[in-house]
């Protein structure tokens, strides 16, 4: 049975689809949920997704993306509900493509080597924007054009949030290299 | 350091960081909370099945009545065949009489029209036992239904023909 059977027959209460589909999908939408809106959040976003599909009793379509999009979609709108501000999400595309990257640094080539806690803490601490293209495309490894899909934009956007996304990271990281350092001395 | 050296180093980290996070997930305190819920949508949905049952055996009880004379006025009229749509003018009905399960809470609730026995009206107060074995036939009932199939009320009705 494939996901879209999966989803089609999680609708209809039956135990054993949906009890597949959640092993499948829940580990995903609870990254994205957490790196969006904190750990501890996240479980109440994955019961809530969850929750609303449990609720689309009377409903067959089949979702126009995949259906991993399709809950990353209804967890996202979730997030965003939560967050209550959407104009912290909001990201001025045109001043996007033409910022320039932060100068190449010492401490870029070392922030492979940081540890977890703080590429983590870099990660969340990017821009909603910047950090959900981040956390879709790069640790999720969603495609582009599947990201575009759920944030409802052009692939062009997705690619220049992602790659904004790693500039400010690999600054964060440096930063952060760079105070790891001197607190050592 | 060139750019291909920044992206490996970021890529990297995040290989790094996405291999970590596998160890990440929900709670099992929610999928135990998800499990039950799918487990009440059953139980909901037999008892939509049992409502479904419920509601009709209310039906079914309506009709079993013993028969009695409904607004006797009405009697010729309502047992000479049916007449035309176009013939009804408009509609007399009671008030909602309320069934077993008026009580149980309903978000939604729709009407299903039945045709149940004269006898029907007995047990509402509409008629009178004395009247019963004069009446046969039967007059029209609108069912109050509730999202669940539970039956919540009943009213009767009058059709009320042009001359």
């Amino acid at each position: 049975m494939d996901d879209r059977e999966l989803l089609e027959q999680a609708r209809q209460g039956d135990a054993l689809a949906f009890s597949r589909l959640f092993s499948q999908h829940q580990r995903q939408i609870f990254h994205y949920a957490a790196y969006m809106c904190g750990v501890a959040a996240a479980d109440d976003i994955v019961q809530e997704t969850f929750l609303v599909v449990l609720r689309q009793t009377g409903r067959r379509d089949a979702p126009s993306a995949s259906v991993l999009a399709y809950l990353i979609g209804i967890a996202r709108h979730l997030v965003m509900k939560r967050h209550g501000r959407t104009s912290e999400w909001a990201v001025d595309e045109a001043v996007l493509e033409d910022a320039p990257s932060p100068e190449p640094s010492a401490f870029d080539r070392v922030a492979a080597a940081q540890s977890i806690d703080a590429i983590r803490g870099a990660v969340r601490s990017l821009p909603p924007a910047y950090r959900e293209a981040v956390v879709l495309c790069e640790l999720q490894e969603i495609d582009y054009a599947m990201a575009a899909t759920l944030l409802n934009c052009p692939v062009g956007t997705v690619r220049s949030r992602l790659h904004r996304g790693r500039a400010l990271l690999a600054a964060k990281l440096a930063v952060s290299m760079r105070e790891e350092v001197e607190r050592v001395r | 350091m060139n750019d291909l050296d920044r992206r490996d180093g970021v890529s990297e980290a995040l290989r790094r960081l996405a291999s970590a996070d596998r160890t990440m997930t929900t709670s099992p305190a929610v999928e135990a909370r998800l499990r039950a819920e799918v487990r009440a949508m059953g139980g909901r949905s037999q008892a939509w099945n049992r409502g479904t049952l419920v509601a009709l055996a209310a039906a079914l009880a309506v009709c079993v009545s013993v028969p009695v004379l409904w607004w006797s006025t009405q009697d010729h009229a309502m047992s000479t065949g049916a007449p035309g749509a176009s013939q009804i003018a408009r509609e007399a009905t009671t008030e909602f009489f309320p069934l077993f399960f008026g009580s149980v809470p309903a978000s939604s609730e729709h009407i299903v029209r039945i045709e149940v026995p004269r006898a029907s009206l007995v047990q509402f107060g509409l008629a009178s036992a004395h009247d019963m074995n004069r009446t046969t036939g039967t007059v029209l009932a609108d069912v109050l239904v509730g999202e669940d199939g539970l039956a919540r009320a009943v009213r009767f009705v009058r059709p009320i023909f042009q001359e």
